[in-house]
């Protein structure tokens, strides 16, 4: 017997580990269905938080277990049998995150710095995001000879800065902001 | 050892189940599913019973079109005849008899405990492969304690907020009890009858708010809470079913009862929205004998076959219809 935020994102979805794509979509389909569209079958026993609370975790675990990638390293993170259910939430010490200014330039030290100041190791956002650590590295270092073609770092960036809990937004616009401040130049 | 105790483990040795449907709200179908499940399995060749446990409301007998002449079951909770066996009626189909509560004086509705247990302990000695008791509505002792002796509990529910939000109470309330009866200690007994009140000032709102509240207080009691959510697995019956977002309501009502309760529901069918059940009851006949190749009648030889064999509607279903 686990309370709804101690379930695992297949326990959530209520779906064995094996399960298919389309069953994993049908399954989704059902929760926004009794979740999100707030089906009649939650009268009476939910709150409209913990409707929203739910639902946002069923979403997220949708989105993990669809995507091949995340639902490989969220199989092992499972296997790796960690008490939390959940590696893409922040730790609990890193909570509430005090919301941070984002300046009209975001350079890689200012990244850099909310990073260590919200508790999280760069293996740790990597393991998050799924960005690879290089990339973050290179973010950081402002090493744009190692960065590949500009839409993808605004992807990295976006990850990034939902990872440090920043208005993403306005990272990837500072940042793109900053690196094309002269000296720096974007490298192709 | 509980008489309840007793019943359970002498059915389950001689391999033969009681089935009790309730579900809390009046008019959900509980008579009319009953009467017609039991009609259905009696047709797989089962011998079956039917009770009228409506107590005081009774007319499982009407819904079957019997007229009862002779004793019924308030006869035998009142001392007038000695034995259950001997207020059964045979109905017009083979391997179906009915136990009736109809002509049943009002009082009966609250028999004492003593008479209930009578009830219970010679509901043992009746001979059938399945028994179903049709409940009353509401969420009273008597009604839950039958819907507790059950094998398998059935809950009737329509697609409207009231019908489901008293299958819920109906849920909540049959395992408060079912958690009273394996706690001793009064004050871990007290805790529970004030968790029962939705604004108590416990702050208890859930089953798991409960159950933090008791492991803290005994944890081994608070494991034995538990495994009372786990051996609960109630199973639902949407009723009158008018569309595709009906049909999935019972799909949702078992998600959410997992995610609130933390229990787990079977949604073992649904049956149609359909004239000819109005039809049928207006003639006093069941539908199973009347109409049997219309929809709803169909539905339910479904619903029959999925407690036969122990199934409920997987999900595929709801993802190919």
């Amino acid at each position: 017997m686990k309370h709804f935020r101690d379930l695992n994102y297949y326990e959530l979805l209520e779906i064995p580990q094996e399960a298919t794509f389309s069953r994993i979509e049908a399954s989704f389909q059902l929760a926004k269905r009794t979740y999100k569209e707030k089906s009649m079958a939650t009268h009476s026993l939910f709150t409209e938080e913990e409707l929203k609370e739910i639902w946002t975790r069923m979403d997220e675990a949708h989105r993990v277990l669809t995507d091949v990638d995340r639902r490989r390293s969220y199989d092992i993170f499972l296997a790796s049998g960690s008490a939390s259910p959940d590696p893409w939430k922040p730790s609990p010490i890193s909570e509430p995150a005090a919301p941070i200014h984002v300046p009209e330039e975001v350079s890689g030290s200012f990244l850099k710095e909310v990073r260590e100041k919200r508790r999280l190791t760069l293996q740790e956002v990597a393991a998050s995001t799924r960005v690879a650590i290089t990339y973050l590295t290179a973010i950081e270092d402002e090493k744009y000879a190692h960065l590949p073609p500009e839409v993808y770092v605004k992807g990295y960036l976006r990850d990034y800065a939902k990872a440090l809990k920043l208005d993403a937004q306005k990272v990837i616009d500072g940042f793109l902001r900053h690196l094309k401040t002269p000296p720096h130049s974007w490298k192709k | 050892m509980s008489s309840v105790e007793l019943l359970k483990g002498k059915l389950k040795s001689a391999n033969r189940e009681i089935w009790a449907i309730g579900g809390g709200k009046g008019g959900t179908g509980k008579t009319f599913l009953s009467g017609n499940l039991a009609i259905a399995l009696a047709r797989t060749g089962k011998k079956v019973i039917l009770v009228d446990a409506d107590l005081g409301c009774a007319n499982l007998h009407t819904c079957l079109g019997l007229s009862i002449n002779g004793p019924t079951l308030s006869d035998f909770i009142r001392g007038k005849v000695p034995a259950l066996r001997d207020v059964l009626s045979e109905t017009e189909i083979p391997n179906l008899s009915l136990i009736s509560g109809a002509y049943d004086f009002l009082e009966i509705a609250n028999p004492r405990y003593s008479e209930k247990m009578k009830l219970i302990r010679q509901i043992q000695d009746l001979d059938f492969d399945y028994l179903i008791l049709d409940l009353g509505a509401g969420t009273a002792f008597n009604i839950l304690d039958f819907f507790l002796v059950s094998d398998v509990g059935i809950l009737t529910v329509l697609p409207e907020p009231t019908s489901i939000e008293n299958v819920y109470r109906f849920i909540k309330s049959s395992f408060y009890r079912r958690f009273k009866r394996v706690v001793k200690d009064p004050a871990i007994k007290e805790v529970i009858t004030q968790a029962m009140d939705r604004k108590n000032d416990l702050g208890i709102r859930t089953p798991f708010d409960l159950i933090e509240q008791v492991e803290k207080m005994d944890p081994v009691i608070g494991g034995k809470l538990k495994d009372q959510i786990y051996s609960f697995r109630p199973k639902v019956i949407v009723n009158q079913v008018r569309s595709k977002d009906d049909m999935a309501l019972g799909f949702s009502m078992r998600s959410s009862c997992s995610k609130y309760f933390g229990i787990q529901v079977e949604y073992i069918g649904y049956v149609d929205y359909d004239d000819s059940v109005w039809k049928a009851t207006k003639m006093s006949r069941p539908l199973m004998m009347e109409f049997p190749y219309s929809p709803a009648a169909i539905c339910i030889g479904r619903i029959a076959q999925n407690l036969l064999k122990k199934e409920q509607l997987s999900f595929d279903f709801l993802m190919h219809s």
